[in-house]
């Protein structure tokens, strides 16, 4: 049957619910689907120095010049490197300042929620920016202060010092987002019913045991929600990493988003081609992740 | 550390960092006004139009999505749900691949494009919510009433969901206003503030007046941090409700 008379024939219910939806799935659609599939599409052709309309078709020849180049495995391995350090300390802090807030402590709860939000709140290249500077070598506030406790006798190039830079970093990221953890994870704590705690108590467990079997089984589902976001967001993280060393020095710090940033407006101007490919790379670790995060939402 | 750092350069200062300012000055802000007034206007412009146009688009959406059950619903949640967790990277080149061929690139109209399918998953998820904790009850009344369906929406539903409007509009207004990767790839004259800040410090417009790009960076804080602020708990609320249920 035609599409017209398959339409006339859904129910009027139905009919509104397409109506209704149509508008903001076709963005969706255009904006997203679209475009990643487009993006598999261009990791079969070469766009370096060439007009943007007319790519030449290369076969697997992008596939082949991303996975014999030592950047790619570079950028590859620093991803989930990265990933595992970043979403383990984040947590870690994240939780602990949680349950630090979750002490009785009135107004300044409020307060330091407030605060927290900032770190947050600001784009990521702005803090980065701030960030830069705190770290530089020549005028930053941490070096300066450093020298000045006789902690150190010569000011670090926190950001090009190989030794130091991941630290840094990773600083930098915990500071910016572990706010979110923290939250969430406090949301989670204060709607653990204050009777099972008491009950706990009245019983005689000591702060351990009450940790382990009143506190761990109310925010656990909590937990699992965040790590898997987070780990998300890690991989897919371009912000941080960019704004701090773009990538150096000398590919140091390169993550894939960094080294798919790069193949297009950076260095390798207009490899597309290549882009691609390293952002299907990424695609498919983050898919892999990402599925387990919508199979636990969709169990309700 | 939070806000310390704009603060002191906000104003006159030299090369050895002290925590008060020496000569107070306010100098640095008219400096910005000149340099930054046209990449504020654009980030300004991109992030509301985006955030009004998600709002507009949602709205529908939403609703749909807490009251209307039809075939393909939770096929639909899925698509949404997965939008939101694409790398932005993957859709980044592409986009300005295609974006390129039709000349948005640097046009207010291409990254609100761009901003709005990014926030139309989250506001989407945000709206049902909201529509889902008003009882139907008000709309079999409407509907009762003499409303057709369309009606009941527009009189009833909606005044009642201002508030998650707002949030949600705040929302994509700070998606947009803080993003990083769409802004760097998709613009090349025009840029959003964090940009240009970024150029600033690193490279292309080369700056050394310190004072005046932590002007810059203190006006940029402004707009996401006062939303956030004010809208504290509304936003705690929506970050965590998916969390915490799981």
């Amino acid at each position: 049957m035609s599409r017209l008379e398959r339409y006339l024939k859904l129910s009027k219910k139905h009919r509104l619910a397409l109506v209704l939806l149509l508008p903001s799935l076709a963005f969706v659609v255009a904006f997203t689907y679209y475009p990643i599939l487009f993006g598999m599409w261009m990791t079969f052709f070469d766009f370096f120095h060439r007009p943007i309309t007319d790519p030449v078709y290369v076969g697997l020849s992008n596939y082949q010049q991303v996975f014999t180049d030592d950047v790619f495995w570079l950028s590859l391995r620093n991803s989930t490197i990265w990933v595992a350090a970043s979403v383990t300390v984040t947590f870690l802090v994240g939780f602990g300042v949680a349950l630090l807030l979750n002490e009785k402590i009135g107004p300044l709860r409020t307060l330091f929620r407030g605060l927290m939000l900032i770190p947050w709140a600001t784009p990521v290249l702005v803090s980065g920016l701030v960030w830069r500077l705190i770290y530089s070598r020549d005028w930053g506030i941490l070096n300066e202060t450093l020298l000045n406790i006789g902690a150190i006798s010569t000011p670090i190039a926190f950001l090009s010092d190989r030794t130091v830079v991941w630290p840094a970093i990773l600083l930098f990221f915990v500071w910016s987002r572990f706010p979110f953890v923290s939250l969430s994870i406090l949301a989670a704590l204060q709607s653990i019913p204050a009777s099972l705690r008491e009950a706990a108590l009245v019983d005689g467990a000591n702060t351990f045991q009450r940790f382990r079997h009143v506190i761990i089984p109310g925010v656990e589902p909590t937990i699992v929600t965040i790590l898997l976001l987070t780990t998300i967001w890690g991989f897919n993280d371009f912000g941080a990493i960019y704004t701090m060393t773009s990538g150096g020095p000398a590919h140091f710090t390169e993550i894939l988003p960094t080294l798919a940033y790069g193949y297009t407006k950076g260095y390798g101007l207009g490899n597309y081609g290549r882009a691609s490919v390293v952002s299907l790379v990424l695609f498919l670790l983050t898919f892999s992740v990402g599925i387990f995060y919508i199979k636990r939402v969709v169990r309700d | 550390m939070f806000v310390t750092s704009l603060k002191t350069g906000g104003d006159a200062i030299s090369k050895d960092p002290s925590w008060i300012p020496d000569p107070l000055t306010f100098d640095a802000y008219p400096w910005v006004a000149q340099n930054l007034a046209g990449s504020f206007e654009f980030t300004f412009v991109v992030s509301v139009g985006s955030s009004f146009l998600t709002v507009f688009l949602t709205i529908f959406g939403g609703y749909a999505m807490a009251r209307l059950n039809f075939p393909g619903k939770k096929a639909l949640s899925i698509a949404y749900l997965a939008g939101m967790m694409f790398p932005p990277i993957l859709i980044g080149v592409p986009v300005y691949v295609l974006f390129a061929r039709l000349q948005l690139i640097d046009t207010f109209f291409g990254l609100i494009l761009v901003y709005t399918s990014t926030s139309i998953p989250f506001s989407i998820w945000l709206l049902r919510g909201f529509f889902k904790s008003i009882p139907p009850s008000l709309d079999e009344a409407a509907l009762v009433d003499g409303c057709n369906r369309i009606d009941a929406f527009f009189r009833v539903i909606l005044p009642l969901s201002l508030p998650g409007l707002v949030v949600s509009a705040l929302f994509s207004f700070l998606m947009a206003w803080n993003d990083t990767l769409f802004a760097l790839i998709l613009t090349n004259e025009n840029m959003t503030v964090s940009v240009k800040m970024l150029f600033w410090i690193t490279g292309w417009y080369r700056s050394t007046f310190w004072p005046g790009i932590m002007a810059g960076g203190f006006l940029a804080i402004l707009p996401p941090v006062v939303i956030f602020v004010v809208l504290q708990r509304r936003f705690i609320q929506g970050m965590t409700a998916g969390a915490v249920k799981g």
